[in-house]
Order: structure tokens, then sequence, then C-alpha cells
């Protein structure tokens, strides 16, 4: 008789829950695991279990690894945040239930084994951005654009007011062409912390369009430009660079914010990129070039709608 | 319309507030770009920030590399030599002691309240394995795992390994126990006799098969297990909770002391054996009878032996009006009286036990533990409850001043003049500054606060460890035991040597907005009582040129500053 795995807290092949059978472990991050799993029917889910209930600031691993690490911002100072697992799986499940859209994925079923949450989703079809790129098979421009409009409708609806860890790991692209975001941690109360990738959010702030950015650059031109060790030499920078960089350090938030500094000209990335795209992705992180082409900073864009029309024009030129 | 034009005038900040012009704040970058280009202009540089300081202060400034200041993160320090008009300081010292020229002190106060670090005979060496360097690992199953990564080196001695996506945190000591490969050739080590004592001047040869192989010239070769390595060289491995818990000030082995008996009586004869081990010393002495052998603890050693003090540690003596002067060295004893000099002033005679209570921070390490909340106050409690609601304190900030982060993330920053001793002098300087013009106390005071509580305010501290949530740090601990000092640390430690150097103040908590990302903040507002306020803001580094702030009430900087009760009143 297999286990039902309600003793352990763990799952094993065979183990039963909520009528599915486990089949195989799937994938695992700092936070939490993945399991496949079926129904005698034939039906497949997925089941994303919290590793363990205690918190663990270093799961996350590092900058370079590009995982997600959970922080908190306090006057000054950006530390690690002691969000358990379960919180932080719970605050998705939250959101997901909320977000009822055909971007985000279907919660089947959701609640504790032993001390764990886990949650059941639908298993999207499709591949996820990160292997995509991996196969040196990157979506085409209009998907990105497709992406755009998904962030910007959820969004608009107020079902998701941002992703809080978007990165290609996170985006599953469906044999259709379509978009579906997973791991959303904008559900985890702000003042309890936040849990999100410095590699694509280098300002670590809660907003999605620099992350987009970054994404649409590496699937360009193959290169993850925010690293501790950055891919290209530092660049000629302007005063109020250096007076942002300085603010950015008064925060606490110039750790990985410093990898900016090393941002090249885009154009100069691939022939594939224009000036025109360049300037809107930069602008998209808050930079720009000046009359000098010293890299300097900029207000950014105020919302989707700007962004993605510069990026449609940038496209078109 | 698109944005796209370069040449569309796009409002970066509104009013561009950390470009002011002419103003000096404009000058927060004086790190010259690393990719210098002619045709960009003539780039700024150190040279040009002295002599924008040396202008903006109409004083002389120097470099003085030979002082550190804020700890670790300490820059050059900034030496301020006065002019010789310079009007000689008001303040009273005590009547015993002449009053040194204010200005030179600017340099020697300040590096007293920092480290000291005494020299060992073999240097205390922590070992830094390069990121990146292939490791190999014990898994949970007793299997040795190779092919591991070391990703980052964490607090407290943790070490981030990775491989592929997996990541795991083991200690130092594990991590080097396993890979003594990581040991660097020519580390100086001590190395155990037969005896069990452990012998000096030896350094890492080589490893082989596991062993490490060390060297004495003129002695010869010896191979170490990493256990018996490491077990004789813990300092290789020390952790920071372990160097906090044990005193820069380790009497050399061999030194001749006197040891207290059961019946009160010190007797000769006695040597240290060993380093001392949780502020323990072993002591050895070797008679007719046999060897005797026995720990006492560092401060009853100290007592009873104060030359054991090195004579280049600046030490804290008590004036007759009851504050703290610093400077002071040991340079012998007169029965149980221990005297001391300081050049600028001349000598003193304290007792052991009175020297060592004025200087337990220096001497026992005894400052870098967290303060409990039985030093708040129910005023200081109020008070910081008031601050946190209005966002505003024009008030003196009172002993027992206890600011907690209510939803935890740091521990709280506590005022409490009497029993912060490393604040002690920062205090009393402040207060010798009581006659001089208000621009210059403020300047003199942020270039003192900006220098002790380091060059770049705390910042992200992924994976760091330190006081706990409920735990108190005073303020002159912070450098010390937070690596630095945030910009509210900072901040609080302004406004209070400002109200030492009747100075009006505001503590301010607000909101710094910046492109793309805005921040709780705490900054300090100072009214004059002629001209305008100014904004003090010691978190950003580098500070203005000559300490000169920007006017707190400046549109542009209020663009940034956000604050939520106005600014100070006129």
């Amino acid at each position: 008789m297999p286990n039902t795995g309600r003793q352990t807290g763990r799952l094993n092949a065979g183990d039963r829950l909520d009528g599915y059978t486990v089949e195989e472990p799937f994938d695992s991050g700092g936070q939490a695991t993945l399991y496949r799993v079926a129904t005698p029917y034939g039906d497949r889910a997925l089941i994303k279990l919290a590793r363990g209930s205690a918190a663990d600031p270093l799961a996350g691993g590092t900058m370079n690894v590009g995982f997600a690490v959970a922080l908190q911002f306090r006057t000054g100072v950006v530390g690690p945040a002691w969000l358990t697992p379960n919180q932080i799986l719970e605050a998705e499940i939250a959101v997901l239930k909320a977000g009822k859209d055909s971007a985000l994925p279907r919660v089947i079923s959701a609640g504790t084994l032993v001390d764990r949450s886990y949650v059941m989703l639908e298993e999207v079809p499709g591949k996820t951005l990160r292997a995509c790129l991996d196969d040196r098979e990157p979506p085409p421009f209009e998907w990105f654009l497709r992406l755009g409009e998904t962030l910007s409708r959820l969004q608009k609806s107020g079902r998701l007011p941002y992703h809080g860890d978007l990165k290609p790991e996170n985006v599953i692209v469906t044999p259709e062409g379509g978009v579906v975001l997973i791991d959303p941690t904008s559900g985890i109360p702000s003042d309890q912390g936040r849990v999100t990738t410095p590699r694509y959010y280098p300002l670590l702030t809660p907003e999605d369009r620099p992350a987009f950015a970054l994404m649409l650059i590496e699937a360009m031109t193959g290169v993850a430009l925010i690293q501790d060790d950055p891919p290209y030499p530092v660049q000629a920078v302007s005063p109020v660079f250096e007076a942002w960089m300085a603010g950015l350090r008064a925060m606490g938030r110039e750790r990985f914010a410093r990898a900016l500094r090393h941002i090249p000209r885009l154009e100069d990335m691939s022939l594939f990129l224009s000036a025109d795209m360049g300037r809107v992705l930069l602008r998209a992180l808050y930079l720009r070039r000046d009359e000098q082409g010293l890299l300097s900073v900029d207000p950014g864009y105020p919302g989707w709608d700007d962004f993605l029309a510069d990026l449609r024009a940038a496209q078109e030129a | 319309m698109s944005t796209l034009d370069p040449r569309a005038l796009i409002p970066l900040f509104p009013a561009a507030p950390l470009a002011l012009g002419p103003l000096p704040y404009d000058l927060l970058a004086c790190e010259p770009p690393a990719a210098p280009s002619a045709s960009f202009g003539p780039m700024r540089d150190e040279e040009a920030f002295w002599r924008q300081a040396q202008d903006a202060l109409g004083e002389h400034y120097v470099r003085d590399a030979q002082q550190t200041f804020g700890g670790p993160l300490g820059r050059m320090a900034i030496a301020s030599v006065a002019a010789e008009d310079t009007p000689p300081a008001v303040a009273a010292m005590a009547a015993d002691t002449a009053p040194p020229p204010l200005a030179s002190e600017v340099v020697r106060r300040i590096p007293s309240m920092l480290n000291v670090s005494i020299p060992l005979d073999v240097p205390v060496v922590r070992l830094m394995p390069p990121v990146g360097s292939p490791v190999k690992v014990r898994r949970s199953n007793g299997f040795v795992e190779e092919n591991w990564v070391l990703a980052r080196l964490e607090a407290r001695g943790r070490c981030l390994l990775q491989r592929g996506t997996y990541t795991k945190a083991i200690d130092l000591l594990e991590l080097m126990t396993l890979n003594p490969e990581l040991v660097p050739v020519g580390t100086p080590v001590r190395v155990p006799r037969s005896s069990g004592a452990l012998d000096s001047g030896w350094a890492v040869k080589a490893v082989d098969r596991g062993l490490l192989i060390v060297e004495k010239p003129g002695l010869g070769r010896k191979g170490l297990t990493p256990e018996q390595f490491f077990t004789a060289n813990p300092t290789l491995v020390m952790t920071d909770s372990d160097m906090f818990t044990t005193s820069r000030l380790s009497p050399a082995v061999g030194s001749p002391v006197k040891v207290r008996r059961s019946n009160g009586e010190r007797e000769p004869g006695w040597v240290v054996a060993d380093h001392l081990v949780d502020l323990e010393v072993p002591v050895r002495r070797e008679s007719l009878e046999g060897v005797l052998e026995k720990t006492v603890s560092l401060e009853e050693l100290l007592e009873d032996n104060p030359l054991l003090i090195p004579e280049d540690l600046p030490l804290r003596v008590k004036r007759s009006n009851g504050t703290l002067d610093d400077g002071w060295l040991v340079r012998g004893m007169a029965g149980d009286q221990v005297y001391l000099e300081r050049p600028d002033i001349g000598e003193k005679a304290a007792s052991s036990q009175d020297l060592i209570a004025w200087n337990r921070d220096r001497l026992l390490n005894e400052a870098s533990s967290a303060v409990g909340p039985e030093l708040a106050t129910e005023e200081g409690l109020a008070q910081a409850d008031r601050f946190r609601k209005w966002g505003r304190l024009e008030e003196r900030i009172v002993d027992g001043y206890w600011d907690g982060a209510p939803m935890g993330g740091r521990p709280a920053f506590v005022v409490h003049r009497g029993q912060d001793m490393s604040l002690a002098p920062g205090l009393a300087f402040a207060r010798e500054l009581l006659g001089r013009p208000e621009l210059e106390r403020v300047h003199r005071l942020a270039e003192v606060v900006w220098q002790f509580m380091g060059e770049e305010a705390s910042g992200t501290l992924l994976g760091g460890f330190g006081p706990r949530d409920d735990e108190g740090v005073l303020l002159g601990d912070v450098p010390r035991m937070l690596g630095a000092g945030s910009n509210l640390a900072r901040a609080l430690m302004f406004s209070v040597m400002a109200s030492e150097a009747g100075l009006r103040t505001a503590l301010v908590r607000g909101e710094l907005v910046l492109p793309g990302v805005q921040s709780g903040h705490v900054w300090v507002e100072v009214r004059p009582s002629e001209g305008e306020a100014l904004l003090i803001d010691l978190s950003v580094s580098p500070p203005p040129p000559g300490y000169a702030f920007p006017p707190a009430d400046h549109p542009a900087i209020r663009a940034c500053y956000v604050a939520p009760g106005g600014t100070i009143n006129a």
C-alpha cells in the first residue's frame, strides 16, 4: 500500500494526495520542491511543496545563481528577511487564487502536509523562457510584446499589481505562443519583506519593467547584464549617475545596482538591437546616455503603456 | 509622443535635485570615472576635492595616510590643520589638564574610539579562500562530494557553496578541514610540539596527500593533519563571533607575570603559557615541586600586571570634572599606581582597577556586546515613539532613547550618554566646540560622525547576522558591531553631538526619492541662528566637499528628501 506522505511531510513516488498520485520530483528551488502528479484517469498536475517550516535566508543562493532571495527593507538597510518557505508559498497561493487569469496557473487545491504548505497547480504545457534561451531558441520580439501586454493587463485589472520575481525561469512560453507567469511574489506583505532575484531586480524595487528589459536584452544578445562580475567594463558615467549611486548606497541598495555602471551602449551588443531600441530598454532601467555619451540617469517610464508604445515604435523604426 | 528623442527635455528629477549647479551638493561625486576621456572634459579627482574643501572652509586641509577612521570601512583620515589665527578652544577642560589646541584633536581623538590591533607573536590571519575555488563537501550521508564551488563568504565564517543549481552553507573550519589545499603557502602558523606546547615561527610549505607540510627554517619540516593544524591555529578560521568574544589584547606568551593566590597575595615567577581563550589566560610556574599551571581571567591579570597593556594603546582617563579624556599611554608603575602620559598634557596616575573600568571596551572588548532593553527609559521610549509617529524630533534626545524597528530587521539604536563609553570622547569634543561659529560646529561634527561611522552607510546585509532585533546597540558601538552606521545611526549620533555643541537641530524621518526607487530615510536639519536651515545626510558617500551642506528648503532638495512635517521652524 503506498504511503500517503501525511506522516513525514515529504513526498515520494507513489504517495497519494488529494486524489493524485506522485509520479516524480520535477524541480526544486530554494523555498519549494515541485512534483509531477497524476490521477488514474490521466489528469496531470504539479504539486509545489514548501521546503520545511524554518526560514533560511541563504536558501536563495547568490546573485550569480539567479535564485530569488528574501529581503527585508529598513531605513537605509537591506537585510535578509526571515520569511519561512510556508509564508512565501502561502502568499503565492493567495495571488494565484485571486488572479484567475489565463496568464496565471490555475490552483486545483491547496493545503498543509504535516507542517508544510502545498499547492496543486495545473500543469502548463510549454517550456520556460530560460529553457528557450538555453536552447538558443528565444521567442520572437512579438512574444515579448505579448508578455508586456499581459503584465500591463494584469496590473490594470488589479489581479497582479506586479509580479515581483519576473525572470526567464518564471515565464512559460506555451506551444501556442502564449504567456504563463509562475511564482509571483507580490502577495508578500511589504512590511514582511520581499522575495526577488537581484539579477533581474537590481534596484530591489517592486516593479517589473527593469526585469522585463533585462530579459529582452538577454534574449536579443545572449548576455545577462546584471552579475556579480559584470561581463562589460565600467562605463564613463555622468555626475548625476554618481549622485544616484550615492543615494542608492545611502538606501542600502547599491550592492546589486552597481552592476548598472557596466551597462554598455546596447546597440553595440548586437546587430539586431537598434539604437532606438537600446534607448527604450535603457530607459526602462532608469538609464540613458547623455549628450556627451556618458551613462546617466533617467526618470524611467511612468507605466507599461508608454514603455510598450516606445518598444513598438523602436521595432518598427 | 515618443520620448526617444535624446534632445527632448526630460525632467530627470523634478528640478534635478542632486545636481544643483553652483551649490556644493552637486559635488557629491568626487570619484573619477574609471574610464576617463579627454573628450568628456576635466574629471574630478582627489586633488580637486581637497582644493574645493580648502576653499570651502578657508582652512588648510591635508590628507593623513597614517590615520584611519571608521573601522574596516574607513577611508583616509582628514586632518584639519587650523590656520594660525584660529581662536583657541573655549570649552572648559579639567583644571588639572591644559586644553590642547582644538584643531589638532579631530584626528587624534577619533581613532582612539576605534579598533587597535595588538601584534601577537603569530599574526592573526583569517583565511579568506578565493571565491570560485573548487572545493569538496561532506554530504549528510558522510560521503565527500567534489565539484562544488565556493560562491561567497558570509558573515560569521559561513561559506556559501554552489554546485549547479544547488547551494549549501558550511562553516569555514569545515570547509578548510576538507580542503586544506586552500591554505596559502607561506601562512605563518604555530605547530604543536610533542609536549603539547605550541611552537611559533613555522610556515605552510605545501599540502601533500591531505597533510599540511609546515617548515621552520633551521629546524625542518612536519606534516600535520588538518585537524591538528586548525586546532593549533584556531585564529585562521576564527569567525566574526569568535572575534567579538576574544580580546584583541593578548599578552605575549612567555611574559613574566604576577598571579593572585587564594589568600590575595600576588605571587611573582609565573609566565604566560599560551594565548588567551575566551578572555582566560593560561599561566604556568616552574618550581622545585614541579610545574604549576592554571588559568586566570584577563581582567585579573591586567589588574595585577598593568604593564601588560601595550605602551602604544591609547586609553581614557577620568578628568576631575568627571568626563573621560582620551589618548593617554601607559608609561610605568609606581607602587600600585599606573603612570600614564599624554605628550601634549602631561602625566597622571591611576589605579589599574580604575584604568580597566574606564577602558573595558578596549582592554576586555566588553563594549561590543549588545545592550538589553533595561537601558531604555520611559521618556526615551516615548521620544522614539513620537519620532516614529510624527517623523520629526526637535528636542534634545534623552538618555534611554531606544529606537527599535517594530517589525524587526535590525537591532535598536540606543542613546545613553552615561553607558556609551565609545561615544564619550565625541561628546566631549562636541562640548569643546561650543564657542565656535555655528557653521564650523556643523562641519566639524559632520566630519567626526562621518569618519567614526564609516565611509559607507551600512547597506545590503544579505546573509549578515548581528545583534538580535530585541537587543540594542549603543551609538558608539555601531561601527564595531554593525560594520558601519546606517542613516538612522548617523543622524542620531549627529543630533546627540549637535545638542552638546549647542546647535538647534531636528531629526527627520521621511523618504529619500530617487529615479526608480524610494526608501525610508532619516536625516538631520540644522537651523543656524542666522541663515537658512541645512540638510545633513551623512549616509551619502562621499560627503559634500568641506562638509558644506545644502539648504534644506531648496525645492530640488525637498523633491528628494520628502519630509512629513515641513522644515525646521525659523
